[in-house]
């Protein structure tokens, strides 16, 4: 009996090249047996660095990448009946072939032109895009209806670019996008911005020092893929509340009524692949000034940017099929109240986990700190439930108490964090008021 | 996936032009050259005295200091003679330079902020000390040839308009760090690797002595910025450790001629390798060549013993430095 098409099994490659990265996901489904999954692998360009736009970059090198990329996924990409020349593996079933390869080039990967006309040359049988503004406001225009939520802001932070781009439901039913940049010209620019004096203001460590500037300045001439220093640590967390800061301030009419409505946040770029999860939360939080509901997912393999669009296709997709909990980074639940000064020190939060395999959890949360409670992963659903306390409530929602599920393979979460810290949030005016700041606000994370 | 930096690249017919001066002859019979064949015969004077032109009239750097020399290029100056004026401060400030030596002017460099008072003429041949072809003369240009190269990249480098020329001279062994004490008189044409570490004085002094350009290892950032000169720097900022094993491959150019591309924090220099480039993508971790990026063990090369796949932290064995446990992501793998 033949099946529908949509339930054939199908597997497809896309490629994104971005913020120097070369970030590749292969799905493949068998929606007839409910097997699903999205291979994903990244390769950092930085190593060539200017050799991008020179002769020794050429068809040769993308050859060898999907030689080394059938390697690492253990699947058969290119047909080798055909020698030097690049053709596609047509697709038979699990790890043989694919029914097609997309690459996406983000118009702001430097050396662009280079790339894609590289590319170009390498071989006919790939799609080509290019990830642009317009890209990015189909894929969160359709993220806001596919997801069901009203609002959903996307931060890409780069060191050299900061995007953010929202999609806002208007009463009309219409889907308002908006987007503001900031971006850096040069490499130098950016290493001296250490020195200013507003970005000190957020830092905890002084940066006035020469070995702060010389460790800043490795880090963004190296392209760093991972820190392990607390200094630099730090100076990425105040760049990005500084940056994020910035942009709001300077563009108040595009972030009116942020957190009023049902908000996801999504993340991606280079920073949040170096912070760890509460420096980012504390950069984004403080950065946008939030206070209420949202959900927060950090795209750490680019896999909405490169089946984003498949997900809100659905059977539509030019590509593949694709389902939402593969393609969905897990979530984090992030709870922003009012805490009234004289609960700075009380718990303004209980509640509970429940799992199917383990016995309910208790959870509470205390003023003044930004507690973060990871979640069972074991599960294949959790609930969670909570209720506000002591006078504790969000500014401009009406309700207390917390419910939600966190289901795999649809939208699992990972964290649950609440924000109990005072309003407004005030930064400086010195790195040492600063270390007194974030060690009252950190005061243990809960597992 | 991780790609393998390759410190020395080999580029096979690359492009690229000797600049010529006024005077300079081409010596070239024929389209093809090799070593040791009559290149170029140079016209080259003494140098009297380099005078920093910013420094002296007290500009900013991106002010142009250029625009207060009141005399031309190739004129001859008497020492005594007003040299250049700058009016500041409505017209209430005035800075006038006057010249320290009797000579002839050179500008070549006054784009860097430098003058140069020449003395007597001579004359000099050059020979070639690489194999490629001679594509043709231009007078802006000079000498266009195309020959196999060696590409080394810069963390980076001063903002250079040109491409800048010059021979590989290596101060000492190479491989110490120096103070202006040891210097010769003389750096024109030559763009002066000063060793591991560079400090400020040393680069201001070797440009005094006419250096083209000057290359190092790692500097500090604030002196780097504050310098304005050509400078490219192949390690980091600050105390970074400066491997023997690039080092002793580095050395082997001296005296070769280098262009410097400032633009592209890239270093050509004008040799034949037989250098033989692995893949660009590593296949396995184990034995592969790193250079650390971790705080502790900064720019030291070494051999990756074991990874585990699961905490992403990698055992890499640095010689005589000992081992260490670093994380892949703190990790350069290089091609040597």
């Amino acid at each position: 009996m033949d099946i529908l098409p949509v339930l054939k099994k199908n597997s497809y490659l896309t490629v994104l090249i971005k913020d120097n990265y070369i970030s590749a996901n292969l799905a493949y489904t068998d929606l007839s047996v409910q097997r699903t999954y999205v291979l994903s692998d990244r390769t950092d360009l930085s190593p060539l660095k200017f050799r991008l736009d020179d002769i020794v970059f050429n068809k040769e090198f993308w050859f060898e990448y999907f030689n080394s990329l059938e390697k690492v996924f253990d699947w058969d990409i290119i047909d080798r009946e055909w020698g030097d020349n690049f053709k596609i593996k047509e697709f038979e079933r699990e790890e043989v072939g694919v029914t097609g390869i997309k690459v996406i080039v983000d118009d702001n990967q430097p050396f662009f032109k280079n790339i894609f006309l590289s590319l170009k040359e390498f071989s006919k049988d790939i799609v080509l895009r290019i990830l642009d503004d317009r890209y990015m406001e189909v894929l969160v225009k359709g993220l806001v209806n596919r997801l069901e939520y009203d609002d959903i802001v996307w931060l890409d932070l780069d060191f050299s670019h900061f995007s953010i781009y929202r999609g806002k439901k208007e009463k009309d039913g219409n889907i308002k996008f908006v987007l503001t940049k900031i971006d850096w010209a040069n490499e130098i620019g950016l290493i001296d911005f250490v020195k200013s004096s507003k970005l000190n203001a957020f830092l905890s460590v002084d940066s006035s020092s020469e070995d702060i500037l010389n460790r800043w300045a490795n880090c963004i001439a190296h392209g760093y893929e991972y820190i392990s220093d607390a200094m630099l640590n730090d100076i990425i967390r105040a760049f990005t509340t500084l940056q994020i800061l910035s942009t709001k301030q300077s563009n108040k009419e595009k972030f009116d009524e942020l957190g009023k409505l049902n908000t996801a946040i999504f993340i991606s770029g280079k920073i949040p692949q170096l912070l760890e999860i509460r420096e980012l939360l504390l950069s984004v939080i403080d950065g946008l000034e939030l206070d209420g509901v949202f959900d927060l997912f950090v795209d750490r393999e680019s896999k909405l940017f490169t089946y984003g669009r498949s997900m809100i296709e659905k059977e539509e997709s030019e590509s593949i099929v694709v389902l939402k909990g593969d393609i969905l980074p897990k979530a984090i639940k992030l709870l922003i109240p009012e805490v009234p000064s004289k609960s700075k020190s009380k718990i303004i939060f209980s509640g509970k986990i429940y799992s199917q395999l383990l016995e309910p959890h208790e959870i509470y949360s205390l003023g003044s700190s930004l507690e973060i409670f990871k979640l069972p992963s074991r599960d294949e659903k959790l609930l969670i439930e909570g209720e506000l306390k002591n006078g504790t409530v969000f500014s401009h929602l009406s309700f207390k108490q917390i419910q939600y599920i966190s289901s795999k393979k649809v939208l699992e979460y990972e964290y649950l964090v609440i924000d109990g810290r005072s309003r407004p949030i005030v930064y400086g005016p010195s790195p040492h008021d600063n270390r007194v700041k974030l060690r009252i606000w950190g005061n243990g994370d809960k597992e | 996936m991780e790609i393998r930096s390759r410190i020395f690249e080999k580029y096979t017919n690359y492009q690229c032009s000797i600049p010529l001066k006024d005077g300079d002859r081409v010596l070239v019979k024929g389209k093809k050259i090799k070593e040791g064949d009559l290149l170029l015969e140079k016209s080259e004077s003494t140098l009297k005295k380099s005078i920093n032109l910013p420094k002296v009239l007290n500009c900013k750097s991106n002010e142009g200091s250029e625009k207060y020399v009141l005399k031309m290029d190739g004129e001859y100056i008497e020492k005594g003679e007003l040299l250049a004026q700058k009016v500041s401060s409505g017209r209430l400030n005035l800075t006038e330079l006057f010249s320290p030596v009797s000579g002839v002017l050179d500008f070549s460099r006054i784009k860097q902020g430098y003058i140069d008072i020449l003395g007597e003429e001579r004359k000099s041949i050059v020979r070639s000390d690489f194999t490629g072809t001679i594509n043709g003369v231009d007078p802006i240009e000079g000498l266009l040839i195309s020959t196999d190269v060696v590409c080394i990249d810069g963390v980076v480098s001063s903002k250079t308009e040109d491409n800048l020329f010059g021979n590989l001279k290596i101060l000492g062994d190479g491989n110490t760090i120096l103070t202006e004490k040891i210097l010769e008189d003389d750096y024109r044409g030559k763009i002066v690797w000063v060793g591991p570490y560079l400090y400020n004085r040393v680069a201001i002094e070797l440009f005094e002595r006419g250096a083209v350009a000057v290359l190092t290892y790692a500097m500090s950032y604030t002196e780097f910025r504050e310098i304005g000169l050509p400078i490219m720097i192949l390690g980091g900022f600050g105390s970074v450790h400066c491997d023997g094993s690039f080092l002793k491959k580095f050395l082997s150019f001296k005296n070769k001629f280098v262009i410097m591309n400032g633009n592209e924090n890239q270093l050509f220099i004008l040799s034949n390798s037989d250098f033989k480039h692995r893949g660009w993508f590593v296949s396995q971790y184990e034995n592969q060549s790193v250079i650390s990026r971790s705080p502790s063990t900064y720019g030291s090369i070494g051999k990756v013993l074991e990874y585990d796949r699961d905490t992403s932290f990698v055992l890499v064995d640095f010689g005589k430095r000992g081992t260490s446990l670093i994380h892949i992501g703190l990790l350069d793998f290089v091609d040597l």
